[in-house]
């Protein structure tokens, strides 16, 4: 089956309308003042996305946004108090609509029970909200500005009266605006008859019109229809949920006398009793004014002019978002991800062509054929870091999407949360961050069940009341760091300690420092929860969590002070495709080390070695530095070079020494995965095809430093 | 086209054919001393072919005239063309019998 392209297209862009319809109303929920712009492109996100539902015919969405739509346009005219609920039920309305272009997605027309009843559920509280807002409007001692509650159009039609002899008949406009919608009523006025027969003149028109109709045509359309007679005829078109000042200007300039008028209206259902009393009232006010205000046609011809600067004004707001819109499209341009995938393939091929062609090169002993693969080679440099930059995202629209979810926990939980986000520029690969979502969901919400206190209770321990996230995010020596911290109770180690030994992770006798015990909460099967909350069970553990950052070649790490709060610390490479290398031998094999990680070389002097049992130190400017020998890592076997080099890496924290035998120097490497044969080798990370078509192997740092280290804490508690 | 007819009910106008804006210039006329003619009027409509503003508009004025002299009169057997215009404009009330005195149209 062929899938439609702009359905996909469709997609893509409600899921970006969607995300920005979220961002508004968590907007307009923290913050006062201005919220128009917020409120224009709620309503714009939700009538885009409806209006090119429309054009797919996904009827569920069209049925649905159109209610979300009216209670949007209705808050953005003022006429609906923006409210917690309000906004609540929106988010909610929001949530269910990406939940329907998700089905549109998945190209499922019925929906099933469980969305159907959700549909029906919010519909029915968003129409109650509306009704609500209409009594309430009812109660009031309304102004003139207040929406009459006529969800239908009005129009009020008086011909002029030679119609009928140029043909036109305005029976016939009446039965196309049949065709257009619904007659909800229609009062024929002949208030203009003459009274005396020998006034009455058969061929001229002195009938009016009253008549509420139920469309979906635009003004324009509706305007379109009395084109031909619109000279020198009365016609008003009031759209749904005109204000009642309009209805009132309408009573005013007409000729039938209030009263009469306004009755029809009522008749007409376009206004109710109550409506048409407050208009009343009003103009008896204006009445008891000394001179009453004659209303001539030419005066309300001018009137009707009104109607244009209103039409201006959405003109204007269309051109101003067709341009924003094209901004945008001039900014970014969608690219196929496969096709992105293939460029870096093939600069990946280009940076390993480049390496044998300067290797040659080199050979030649051609200084001019040196010079132009050096330039070559810097290019390729270019490319490729340019290349990669296309892969690379903000992290900042990932933190963003813990607006939301910070706000409904907090909700749910009683507990104010303040989240802050820091770093958002910090960007990443896309695959990273695309996968990092999951695990940061868990923590996120970890962190506010757990480690949050309640207002009350930190009210009593002197904190503020509403409690701080923060997300922050960093780069940190080829790895980006991200971080989740509170400020809440921090972790307790004895309570975690006596849970690990319950289940059995660790004896009663060991002998953990804290950061050990807090390592043990990424462990399967250790929840320190004391009681199951409505956050626990979602899905993710933290060891689910530990073992996805792994997956990304990632870290974790925890850091809790009691009382004060905890921070968990997610160390992960940049990129998983291209990296900078220091290649490094031993014997024949060949290694490469990210050049990110490399801190510095040293030559590996034996007096300044010293092995206390297992631990292997080197004296390093009066530090000691775990090492450990690669050619007995990898049991390479052969002699030993007669000078060895010692490679000291980082890795988050902690230092270790890595003794080789030569060093080669740095080159560009592009990472091949191992297969899957090799997927347990511990200690490398993947392989990478030299410019001479040998392979070097990857060493994976992480891996590599937290075995030196782990050596070493090992040896502190023997 | 009009056609006055007494029958034993009394007096009935039966209209046919087209009543739209080319004949109620040439009917007002015929029509006219019906706006003031004291005796019960019946109107007929189910010959009515074609109905336009025009002729809805006459028969309203004739209506609405005799009504305001509260002359009795009554619209009925609206034929297909007929009830679907009056029903659009609402003016249904319009239809309706009269009791019309035996051999008053003489």
């Amino acid at each position: 089956m062929t899938r439609d392209v702009a359905l996909d297209t469709y997609i893509t862009e409600s899921r970006e309308l969607l995300d920005d319809m979220e961002a508004a109303l968590l907007g307009l929920e923290t913050e006062e003042g201005s919220c128009q712009d917020r409120l224009n492109s709620l309503f714009r996100s939700v009538h885009t996305i409806k209006g090119s539902a429309g054009l797919f015919g996904l009827d569920a969405i069209v049925r649905f946004t159109h209610e979300v739509e009216t209670c949007l346009d209705r808050l953005r005219l003022g006429e609906l108090e923006i409210s917690e609920s309000l906004i609540s039920l929106m988010l909610k309305c929001q949530e269910h609509i990406a939940h329907l272009v998700e089905l549109a997605d998945q190209e499922q027309d019925e929906l099933d029970a469980m969305t159907e009843r959700e549909h029906q559920q919010l519909l029915a509280q968003v129409r109650q909200l509306l009704e609500s807002a209409d009594e309430l409007e009812d109660g009031i001692e309304g102004t003139l500005q207040q929406a009459v509650l006529a969800d239908h159009w009005h129009l009020s039609l008086r011909f002029r009266s030679t119609c009928l002899q140029e043909g036109m008949d305005p029976l016939s406009f009446l039965r196309y605006l049949q065709t257009l919608g619904t007659l909800v009523n229609l009062v024929t006025l002949d208030a203009a008859l003459p009274a005396d027969p020998a006034d009455f003149d058969p061929e001229t028109c002195y009938l009016g019109f009253e008549l509420a109709l139920k469309t979906q045509a635009s003004k324009q359309q509706l305007e379109a229809v009395f084109e031909f007679v619109h000279e020198d005829s009365q016609i008003r078109i009031l759209p749904p949920y005109s204000q009642v000042q309009e209805y009132l200007k309408l009573i005013e300039s007409m000729p039938e006398g209030q009263y009469r008028l306004g009755e029809i209206l009522v008749q007409c259902q376009s206004l109710t009793p109550n409506e048409l009393q407050l208009a009343l009232n009003h103009q008896q006010l204006l009445k008891s004014q000394p001179e009453p205000v004659e209303r001539k046609l030419g005066e309300i011809l001018v009137e009707q002019g009104s109607v244009i600067p209103q039409l201006v004004e959405a003109a204007a707001e269309k051109q101003l978002q067709s341009k924003d819109k094209g901004n945008r499209e001039q900014n970014s341009i969608r690219v196929d991800a496969q096709r992105l995938d293939g460029l870096i393939n093939l600069i990946g091929e280009l940076v390993t062509a480049g390496a044998s062609t300067a290797l040659y090169a080199g050979h030649t002993q051609n200084a001019q054929l040196a010079e132009a693969v050096s330039n070559l080679t810097e290019l390729v440099e270019g490319v490729r870091d340019a290349a990669l930059q296309l892969r690379m995202v903000q992290i900042g629209a990932t933190f963003n999407r813990f607006r939301r979810v910070v706000r409904d926990i907090s909700r749910e939980l009683g507990k104010q949360v303040e989240l802050v986000i820091t770093g958002a520029e910090t960007e990443l690969d896309k695959t990273i961050v695309e996968r990092i979502g999951d695990p940061l969901m868990h923590l996120v919400r970890n962190a506010m069940d757990h480690g949050l206190e309640s207002a009350g209770e930190r009210q009593q321990l002197g904190k503020p009341e509403s409690g701080r996230l923060q997300l922050n995010a960093f780069h940190d020596s080829g790895s980006i760091v991200i971080e989740v911290r509170d400020d809440g109770r921090g972790l307790d180690a004895g309570k975690i300690r006596a849970k690990a030994i319950s289940k059995g992770l660790i004896t009663a006798d060991q002998v953990l420092d804290d950061s050990e015990v807090y390592n043990l909460i990424f462990a399967p099967g250790l929840s320190t929860a004391e009681s199951i909350s409505n956050l626990s069970g979602r899905g993710v553990g933290m060891d689910v969590v530990h073992s996805n950052i792994t997956e990304l070649g990632g870290r974790v790490e925890v850091e809790s002070q009691t009382g004060r709060g905890s921070t968990i610390r997610i160390h992960l490479p940049l990129t998983l495709a291209i990296i900078d290398g220091f290649q490094v031998s031993v014997g024949s094999s060949a290694f490469v080390i990210p050049l990110d990680s490399v801190l510095e070389c040293v030559e590996l002097n034996p007096a300044h070695t010293s092995q206390q049992q297992q631990r292997k130190y080197i004296n390093l400017r009066g530090e000691a530095l775990p090492y450990i020998r690669l050619r007995d890592l990898f049991q390479l076997g052969g002699a030993p070079a007669r000078r060895e080099n010692v490679v000291v890496v980082r890795y988050g924290a902690f230092k270790a020494g890595l003794v080789v035998d030569q060093l080669e120097g740095e080159l560009q490497t592009v990472i091949k995965p191992l297969g899957r044969l090799f997927s347990h080798l511990q200690g490398i990370g993947g392989s990478t095809i030299m410019g001479n078509g040998s392979v070097a192997l990857i060493l994976d740092i992480p891996n590599l430093v937290q075995r030196v280290t782990a050596a070493e804490s090992r040896a502190v508690t023997y | 086209m009009l056609k006055i007819e007494e029958t034993s009910e009394g007096c009935v106008v039966a209209l046919a054919g087209e009543l739209t804006i080319y004949q109620v210039a040439s009917l007002y006329p015929q029509l006219a001393p019906w706006l003031e003619d004291p005796r019960p009027l019946q109107v007929d409509l189910s010959g009515l072919q074609e109905l336009d503003t025009a002729g809805i508009q006459l028969l309203l004025f004739l209506y609405r005239q005799r009504h305001a002299a509260r002359l009795p009169t009554g619209f009925n057997h609206p034929s297909d063309a007929v009830a679907s215009a009056l029903q659009l404009l609402g003016l249904e009330p319009l239809l309706g019998e009269v009791e019309v005195e035996q051999g008053a149209c003489s």
